[in-house]
């Protein structure tokens, strides 16, 4: 999977679990804290993305999830670890 | 089970015999000062009248802003809903909300109706839910649509609740949930087999204000009020009963503690449904505080209820301030309002709780230590600063304390680690499942024996040392280990499975679990945590899996759980290379 392909899955779980944020103007720097992501709604984000990629996550992998660019490079880590 | 093969269980096993109150004995004496006996009903009454039209509860949205006087008319209008109904005093309701103003008129409609209610956890799935409800014989649920995901809930009723769609309103007829007639959506919605908030609430309209006052008038001090799930070290969490005395008790204990007086605005970011969250509401209610709650947490909306209501106390566990304090650094709110307010529910690191005071400007913050079962200790502002950070402070009013040796029971010379042992007036009033429970826990002269350790040192501060017991706390949130161990049993490719809670950056603690699967069977971890996430609340699914042949043993045959930890730490630092 490329990463304009996991840019755009990623976009889509994050439109899903917060609802009401401006997904589409999201830039590839921005943090994603000002969202206004609740920890509820972090513990679907990874969820999603597990069941998205295939790969398990760590609840404290959200610490790396700083922003879209940083979520993006670490889906292609786990992605090329599963091999 | 041989020996209990004549007690009526579930079909997870459980003990279902018909509940007895547990044989309490009076463990401490009430103190001379305390207010009368009262309900909470009647408590209330008495608060909003004096509070009249000071704001109880503000939301960010000014629509959603209530006064004392209409939190009372709100909650009168609920009790008479109760009443239309024909839902007799004594009849188990239930609440499954986040925090939204709802919330606190329910409270206290079931208050004035004589309702014990079950607060529900706002993570709960299908799984957790069915087993609460059948736990209480819940008789009426009062649901919000959901939690961040609308509908959510609704599903998960139906999920719990086979032949709902089916039955009318107040007429629910299920096998799973045989007790359940009636269910309320608090925010409308049209969902067959459940009833609409308005058309609720309609119902009351007739009742007359002489039966609300004789339904009042008929409810005791001592009955049971409130049910609330703590995770138990054993088995699945056990359900704690508090009577209206002993919660209004501790609520007092709770408002001398905080320092609150009539005009400071709380900001609640804990769910409502933990005891930390409902004690901080009612205690907060109780000094005629305004509220400021947030429905769910994240640290920006934490932050900006600061700035925007000016608030002067705020309450968390240590992840909510290390999350807001990150959340600081970038956007600077202002929060030069604050003053005080504690941080609670898991051991905070001195200096999140020194930088709660320097950067966000609440010197008067503090630390307060409890246990769902009974509330110990906290810090005050005129504590020395290295008490204020580094210790659990001294206890609470009308409370008493003793560190004793684990094994012989002997009070430990000062310095010296022992169990942390708490008696209170204000004491749960007992588990409602387990009503043996308690009283073994506590011991001849009333101390409730809470598996922490902890030490006092030479003036007089108390200090946790760890738990003697296997306990996860993610995010502040109890999580046992056994609970999430029997549901994994449930798969049908699981033989055999231990969890253990590992240190987490960012939650403290998340639980792993080891798994043996059946021969022949395989499945991954991914498919367990989708086994879970359908079922179970997602703070108690395991982060990982780890499949293994055998578990590490003591010589008697138990389960080393430390080692475990130890086991998954290494493993995971191998998955990082």
């Amino acid at each position: 999977m490329d990463e304009s392909q996991i840019e755009k899955t990623l976009r889509e779980i994050l439109a899903r679990r917060v609802p009401n944020a401006p997904i589409d103007k999201l830039t590839l720097d921005a943090p994603l804290a000002a969202l206004g992501i609740d920890s509820l709604a972090y513990s679907w984000i990874l969820a999603d993305t597990e069941d998205t990629f295939g790969f398990v996550m760590m609840g404290s992998d959200v610490m790396k999830l700083k922003t879209l660019k940083h979520t993006i490079e670490y889906v292609q880590t786990q992605i090329e670890k599963k091999g | 089970m041989k020996e209990n093969a004549d007690v009526p269980a579930d079909r997870q096993g459980r003990d279902k015999r018909p509940y007895r109150e547990p044989a309490m004995k009076e463990n401490a004496d009430i103190p001379a000062d305390w207010p009368e006996k009262t309900t909470f009903g009647a408590w209330f009454r008495a608060v909003a009248a004096g509070a009249g039209d000071r704001a109880v509860l503000v939301y960010r949205d000014p629509a959603r802003t209530i006064t004392y006087r209409e939190l009372d008319l709100l909650s009168d209008a609920i009790a008479k809903s109760i009443i239309a109904m024909g839902i007799e005093k004594g009849t188990h309701a239930a609440l499954w909300a986040p925090n939204i103003q709802e919330w606190p008129a329910i409270l206290l409609g079931c208050a004035k109706a004589g309702l014990p209610l079950l607060l529900v956890n706002t993570s709960f799935r299908s799984y957790d839910l069915e087993y609460c409800l059948n736990l209480v014989d819940v008789g009426i649920l009062f649901l919000a649509s959901g939690n961040g995901q609308p509908g959510e809930y609704i599903s998960a009723l139906y999920e719990a609740c086979p032949g709902l769609e089916d039955s009318q309103p107040g007429k629910i007829s299920s096998q799973k949930l045989p007790h359940l007639r009636t269910a309320v959506q608090i925010d409308d919605g049209n969902h067959r087999g459940i009833l609409p908030w308005t058309a609720f609430l309609g119902q009351g309209e007739q009742v007359a204000r002489t039966d609300l006052q004789a339904r009042e008038s008929s409810v005791r001090p001592e009955d049971r009020f409130i049910f609330l799930f703590t995770s138990g070290t054993t088995g699945w969490p056990k359900c704690i009963t508090w009577t209206h005395e002993r919660l209004i008790g501790t609520t007092f204990t709770l408002a001398d503690g905080f320092g609150l007086a009539p005009g400071d605005v709380v900001c609640i970011p804990p769910p409502f449904f933990h005891l930390l969250g409902c004690g901080i509401l009612l205690s907060a209610l109780s000094s005629s505080c305004t509220v400021a709650p947030l429905e769910r947490f994240n640290p920006q909306e934490m932050l900006r209820t600061i700035e925007t209501f000016r608030v002067t106390h705020i309450f968390g566990v240590p992840s909510m301030f290390v999350s807001a304090l990150n959340e600081y650094n970038r956007t600077r709110y202002n929060t030069a309002s604050l003053r005080g307010g504690v941080v609670a529910g898991a051991v905070s690191p001195p200096a999140v709780v020194r930088a709660v005071m320097d950067i966000l400007g609440a010197r008067e913050f503090g630390i307060c230590y409890g246990l769902s079962e009974v509330l110990a200790t906290i810090t005050r502002p005129s504590d020395p600063m290295e008490c204020r950070t580094g210790s659990i402070g001294r206890p609470l009013r009308d409370t008493d304390i003793r560190i004793v040796h684990p094994l012989d029971g002997t009070d430990v010379r000062p310095g010296e680690t022992g169990e942390i042992l708490v008696r209170s007036p204000w004491m749960i009033s007992g588990y409602y499942d387990k009503p043996d429970t308690i009283v073994a826990a506590t011991d001849d002269d009333g101390f409730l024996h809470t598996g922490d350790l902890g030490f006092v040192d030479g003036d007089g501060y108390y200090h946790i040392a760890g738990r003697s017991r296997d306990l996860i706390i993610r995010g502040g949130e109890n999580i046992s280990p056994s609970e999430i161990e029997e549901f994994l049993l449930t798969h049908p490719a699981v033989m055999d499975a231990q969890v253990v809670g590992i240190k987490s950056e960012y939650y403290g603690e998340e639980p792993v679990a080891f798994v043996r699967t059946k021969p022949g069977q395989a499945v991954t971890a991914l498919g367990l945590k989708q086994f879970c996430r359908r079922s179970i609340a997602i703070e108690k699914v395991p982060s990982t899996f780890f499949f293994v042949d055998r578990y590490p043993l003591t010589a008697s045959g138990k389960v080393q759980k430390f080692r475990l930890r130890e086991m998954a730490a290494e493993l995971l630092s191998e998955q990082k290379r």
